[in-house]
């Protein structure tokens, strides 16, 4: 995990070293200027980029697991969907900028919206490239499909979380009476009505502390019983972007992390 | 006389000897086939990490759920629905205790034939009734190699039952460890050149099946379906660089695909286990009270017989003489017939408690079967549209590259996931 860390702070380092230019620090960047929008698509297209070196580069090298390699591609996939909605937001708020320059998929444009559509490919090169960005679009389409199935993934809770099944004496217990004993809950309390008796058991207690309450904030945590610690109730993604966040030393890029962080929380609260 | 009597000694222990046979040959259990693993197996694992480039991915194929015994006796409590439970449930828990090994590089699940497997396992559920298990196992490699072909088979002890944990001990760990350990084997036989060009051959089967038109001549397919490499692409190759992005698409499909097999994995660990633990110990206890049964019947009548046996040979003065012998053989015979009739009785509670476990196990399992099933058909047929797209693109941007038209590609054309 100190190696995923080393990674993902290296993604950011190297944004910077390139000079990017990012975001002024606003809180509401999903309303902001059109230079905001385009500086964020160039800062997380350019996260983007460095991940897929970063998997590429050290697939070779095994630097990375094969677990820490998948949640850099899930980090990925979801920046790109963020890059992707950035785009949108530009279009739709900002038509009469140019998205020349921009990682961005192009879009069906609104009804009367007063863009002109470029011109058709003329030349082979011109349709290769067409046809390239097609297959792009086809992509980030795909991705972010993946995305939104890991999102539903995840927030399914599994019926038994339960590691163990408790012991319950003999046999006996169950001549004759199964069905009496499902619908009584049963003696033993665990052969029927499993799902509530095994997460009970888990000792899970929320203590949510108002995820997606403010940038800047500790995240939600819960209190897990079987491992008698306090939990932040993070997936990968969370997890990856909050570890940049709080490992960030770049006050302008801290913020646009935090800012990126409570998004992505607060869309699957 | 006392030769008369001794007929009748050995005519009753002929009798006693024949029930004690019966009883034995009757009291067994039903035949599990395949050879029993060995008990307490230590899964092998690495030392230290093997490098990137040496690892070969695994891809567990979704099992044959085979067939529920025929014998109403054997079938008792189980379901064709069970079976397709067990089905995913077995693969699910296989991927885990390879993924502990570190032999491997990603461990998978995947529904169907899968065209870009660098080792495929394939299993099928030969027996399986909560006690014991019997799974036939086909590994083959992406070049076309059988690794090999096993059956393997456990029955669980009662203790097996009890120290479980999901994803890290099953009932039947004992099996999944020699699974585990019999792939690690053939693992640490291959060279370093053996484990490249699996690798290759199985990134080229995927190229293949994206791009025929430019990758179909690249790999050669004997009659036995082995795989040979006759090119390779170049390192700068532009193709080959679309097509490596859209099968990290495909691995992560894949995974996507795992997530829901893992969180079926997790709702059906408690239901299952409970009903392996309870049906083994209903199953026990019946077949306990059958065997009791049946020795007190059989010795019964044997006694009855034997008593019937000393009065028909001997002459009036035996006959006087062991008259409250032979008295005592036939009412204490008969009470024991009766008393085993008594006890066959019994059992009939745990047949019924048998079935009803099986029918409410079946169904607790069969909507999340039907959900998982449902979800992966999903997610395939989406796949399946894009994957359709982007072979439609790669043909067309192979058009503009070279300015011919694509060839007549025949067999190496094989859908993606078909």
């Amino acid at each position: 995990m100190k190696g995923l860390f080393a990674v993902v702070m290296w993604l950011v380092i190297a944004v910077l070293d390139e000079g990017t230019s990012l975001a002024a620090p606003n809180p509401s960047v999903g309303n902001g200027t059109a230079d905001e929008l385009r500086s964020s698509v160039l800062s997380l297209d350019k996260v983007i980029r460095n991940t897929i070196k970063t998997i590429s580069a050290h697939s070779e090298t095994s630097l990375l697991t094969p677990q820490e390699t998948k949640e850099l591609k899930e980090f990925a996939l979801y920046l790109q969907t963020r890059v992707v909605i950035y785009c949108e937001q530009l279009a739709s708020q900002f038509p009469e900028q140019s998205m020349h320059g921009l990682p961005c998929p192009s879009f069906q444009m609104p009804l009367g919206s007063n863009l002109t559509l470029p011109p058709p490919a003329a030349t082979d090169e011109e349709e290769l490239d067409n046809l390239e960005q097609q297959l792009a679009e086809s992509m980030g389409a795909f991705d972010e499909m993946l995305l939104a199935e890991e999102t539903r993934i995840a927030g399914h809770r599994p019926k038994v979380s339960g590691r163990d099944i408790p012991d319950t004496g003999g046999h006996g217990q169950l001549q004759g009476s199964v069905q009496q004993e499902k619908q009584a809950g049963g003696s033993d309390g665990e052969r029927s009505g499993h799902s509530g008796t095994v997460e009970a058991a888990s000792g899970q207690v929320d203590t949510s502390v108002g995820a997606g309450s403010g940038q800047g904030q500790p995240p939600s945590v819960s209190y897990d019983g079987t491992q008698g610690k306090l939990v932040i109730d993070d997936d990968i993604v969370a997890r990856q972007l909050r570890e940049a966040a709080e490992k960030e030393q770049d006050p302008q890029l801290k913020e646009k992390l935090w800012q990126e962080y409570w998004k992505y929380k607060g869309k699957k609260m | 006389m006392e030769t008369l009597g001794g007929v009748a000694v050995v005519k009753w222990k002929g009798v006693v000897a024949y029930t004690l046979i019966v009883v034995m040959i009757t009291g067994g259990c039903a035949s599990i086939p395949g050879n029993q693993v060995a008990d307490q197996v230590r899964p092998m694992t690495v030392d230290g990490e093997i490098e990137e480039e040496k690892l070969l991915n695994v891809s567990i194929q979704v099992f044959d759920p085979g067939v529920i015994p025929e014998d109403a006796e054997e079938s008792q409590g189980l379901s064709q629905g069970i079976r397709d439970a067990e089905a995913r449930f077995i693969p699910v828990h296989l991927k885990y205790s390879l993924q502990r090994t570190g032999y491997w590089g990603a461990v998978r699940v995947v529904p169907g034939d899968e065209n870009g497997a660098e080792v495929l396992v394939k299993g099928k559920i030969e027996y399986s009734d909560g006690e014991s298990v019997a799974i036939s196992v086909d590994v083959v490699d992406a070049t076309g190699r059988l690794w090999f072909k096993k059956v393997y088979a456990e029955t669980a002890k009662k203790h097996e039952h009890e120290r479980i944990e999901p994803e890290k001990h099953d009932t039947f760990q004992d099996l999944f460890n020699t699974i585990a350990n019999d792939l690690a084997m053939y693992r640490q036989q291959l060279s370093p050149q053996d484990v490249s060009t699996i690798r290759q051959v199985a990134t080229l089967r995927f190229a293949a099946a994206m791009a025929p038109e430019t990758f179909a001549e690249y790999l050669a397919e004997d009659d036995s379906g082995q795989f040979t490499i006759m090119h390779l692409p170049a390192a700068d190759d532009a193709m080959f660089a679309r097509i490596q992005a859209l099968r990290s698409r495909d691995d992560m499909l894949v995974d996507v695909i795992n997530g829901y097999y893992d969180n079926y994995y997790l709702d059906l660990w408690a239901p299952y286990s409970q009903w392996r633990r309870y049906r083994s110990e209903e199953v026990a206890a019946m077949r306990e009270l059958e065997r009791d049964a049946l020795t007190r019947q059989v010795l019964g009548i044997a006694a009855i017989v034997g008593a019937i046996a000393i009065g028909a040979a001997a002459d009036q003065e035996t006959r006087s003489r062991t008259g409250t012998l032979r008295d005592v053989m036939v009412l204490g015979g008969a009470g024991a017939v009766y008393s085993g009739y008594q006890k066959r009785q019994e059992s009939e509670i745990n047949r019924d408690a048998i079935q009803e476990l099986g029918e409410s196990f079946h169904a607790e399992a069969e909507p999340l079967t039907i959900e998982v099933q449902g979800e992966t058909l999903r997610l395939q047929g989406s796949a399946e549209e894009q994957y359709t797209r982007w072979r439609q693109l790669l043909r067309e941007i192979y058009l503009k590259e070279t300015g011919f038209p694509p060839p007549e590609v025949g067999g190496q054309a094989e859908e993606k996931g078909q």
